[in-house]
């Protein structure tokens, strides 16, 4: 699992940025929503979370508004822009290489095994 | 340890690894709603306060780390290409003195830039958010000073002394006074900040401000700064209204935006078009020629500078004025003459690609104080080129200068100040959410109005 997580710090933004896609979301709602996604594999920390966000957004790809939650508190929500989607779609297929590219070496590591 | 005071001081040590003051208040709002919802949460699932709030705050992660992490992401942003457009400008202002004016009064502008340039440096560490925080005394301050200037112009009476006012205001006496008027719209904006989603009175009180600032302007020696204040204001408002700024309906709100400006307009056409000067002038615009000895004057030998222009290299030059008259006023007819209409057209390119880049910059503001404010400055410089474009093309209405390129004392350093407090915008805007700026309230104020509430103070205290 240690070594899941590490290839998950590397692709953060890409998840992060697949979550917005789907909806605007606040940052406590992200983390939820990807440990639910990931079926708890995946734990976000708030102090990963936040400064990635400010990040996308001071870039362009994520644009932030305010909206009053339910318990009188005002939550900064953040919504994918259309530059946020060229850089998901980068990611993604960066993310599909590499996995693919894994893959192969997997699937060559067990014919030697097995030869 | 209450649970809001463990999260505030979890809080306020991530913010003090953050070097940037001013993204502090962002971050800890953010942070604080954030860790708060996670406790909430584990108090859901059955822990008590205190367990839940260390648990939230466990989440976050340590407080240096993600301090640090902030500090990364968080930086003003130097304009060093900006200054390099500013730069470019200037220097083409100084070629052109040399090259097509023979180095005309070159000592003075450039002693003018360097004053200009101080000033530039000195509005782009100021904070901007001072237009938010006390919007009427900006408000009001600038409007004033700029009346007092306008109406009390060159000397005053004080009882039985007469005060000359300072060389600065006598050696030039209408363009040292009128630049002022490039100060309002900047002082207009707190009008318009303050009057966020106050509805209809909202739009009615910056209408009333809009008005007042109109007639401050008209009270200058010239008509210039009351034509460029016209203009910009209403363009603010307009973009206000769009904006959805004030909350109401968009056709009502741009209709309340035209009405008193058709208004004026009919009022000044009725009034002052029988044999006025105003009549005069607008009519030697239209046809120089009705007045070739008079206002139509000038834009005669303008046309004809520019129908002795070529496409490329210079034309026939017959030159009326006297240099130093051109040189301040009829820059770019000289340059058209001298090298001709494809210079005029890369020249304008230039410029184009110049506000482009400023008006997407402007747009890119996240808060609204920041947004009104770089547009406010934005158009004040636009509206200037504009005006001197059509004034040096032959249609003599008005001008104040050409922004940095024209030499004029007083408008250079003015302007360049207002440059600087627009690049103070881009490079610090990114920090303020408009909430974050919350106008100053006087506690010892009897009435104070504040979030649609107002206040009777009985125990006000005597100073």
């Amino acid at each position: 699992m240690a070594s899941e997580k590490n290839i998950i710090s590397g692709n953060t933004t890409m998840l992060v940025l697949k979550l917005l896609e789907t909806k605007n979301m606040y940052g406590y709602q992200i983390i939820e929503e990807l440990s639910n996604k990931s079926e708890d594999v995946f734990h976000l920390k708030t102090g990963t979370l936040y400064p990635l966000l400010h990040g996308l957004e001071n870039d362009g790809m994520v644009n932030s508004y305010d909206e009053n939650a339910d318990n009188q508190r005002v939550r900064k929500y953040y919504q994918l822009t259309g530059k946020g989607k060229g850089l998901l779609e980068k990611k993604q297929l960066e993310w599909t290489q590499y996995t693919k590219a894994v893959n192969l070496v997997l699937e060559e590591g067990e014919s030697y095994a097995f030869a | 340890m209450r649970s809001l005071d463990r999260i505030n001081d979890y809080v306020n040590l991530v913010c003090r690894q953050i070097r940037w003051k001013k993204a502090h208040n962002r971050i800890s709002e953010e942070m604080l709603n954030h860790i708060t919802d996670g406790r909430d949460s584990y108090i859901a699932r059955g822990l008590d306060e205190q367990a839940a709030t260390e648990k939230a705050i466990a989440d976050t992660g340590d407080a240096m780390i993600v301090g640090t992490e902030f500090d990364r992401v968080h930086r003003p942003k130097p304009q060093w290409s900006m200054f390099a457009w500013v730069a470019g400008f200037l220097l083409l202002g100084i070629f052109i003195s040399v090259l097509v004016f023979d180095g005309t009064d070159i000592s003075r502008r450039l002693l003018w830039t360097a004053i200009g340039a101080a000033v530039m440096l000195g509005a782009y560490f100021a904070d901007f958010t001072l237009l938010g925080k006390y919007p009427k005394r900006v408000f009001f301050g600038a409007a004033l000073t700029v009346w007092a200037v306008f109406f009390f112009y060159p000397w005053f009476d004080i009882g039985p002394i007469t005060v000359h006012l300072p060389r600065l205001f006598e050696s030039q006496p209408l363009h040292t006074t009128q630049v002022l008027a490039l100060i309002l719209p900047i002082a207009f904006v707190p009008v318009i900040y303050i009057a966020k989603n106050k509805k209809y009175w909202g739009l009615i009180s910056s209408l009333l401000a809009y008005g007042l600032l109109c007639l401050i302007a008209f009270s200058a020696p010239a008509l210039s700064g009351f034509v460029h204040f016209a203009i910009i204001g209403m363009v603010l408002l307009i973009i206000a209204v769009l904006k959805n700024w004030f909350g109401v309906n968009r056709a009502i709100g741009i209709l309340l935006v035209f009405v008193p400006y058709v208004i004026i307009l009919a009022f000044m056409i009725v009034v002052y078009a029988q044999g006025s000067w105003i009549a005069t002038r607008i009519s030697a615009v239209l046809n120089p020629h009705s007045d070739p000895m008079g206002f139509g004057f000038v834009a005669i030998q303008v046309r004809e500078l520019l129908n002795n222009a070529v496409l490329f290299g210079e034309g026939a030059a017959p030159v009326v004025f006297p240099q130093a008259w051109f040189y301040s006023d009829f820059i770019l007819a000289t340059v058209i003459n001298r090298f001709g209409w494809l210079a005029f057209a890369i020249f304008m390119g230039v410029l184009l690609l110049f506000m482009g880049i400023v008006i997407s910059r402007c747009t890119k503001q996240k808060s609204g104080l920041g947004f009104f404010a770089s547009i406010a400055i934005a158009l004040t410089f636009f509206v200037q080129i504009f005006m001197y474009v059509i004034f040096n093309l032959g249609f003599t209405i008005t001008h104040i200068s050409l922004p940095l390129i024209s030499p004029g004392n007083f408008a250079m350093v003015i302007n360049m100040g207002l440059i600087g407090f627009m690049l103070s915008v881009f490079r610090t805007g990114d920090a303020f959410v408009d909430k974050n700026v919350i106008p100053s309230t006087k506690q010892s104020d009897i009435f104070s109005w504040h979030n649609g509430k107002l206040t009777i103070n009985f125990k006000m205290k005597a100073e």
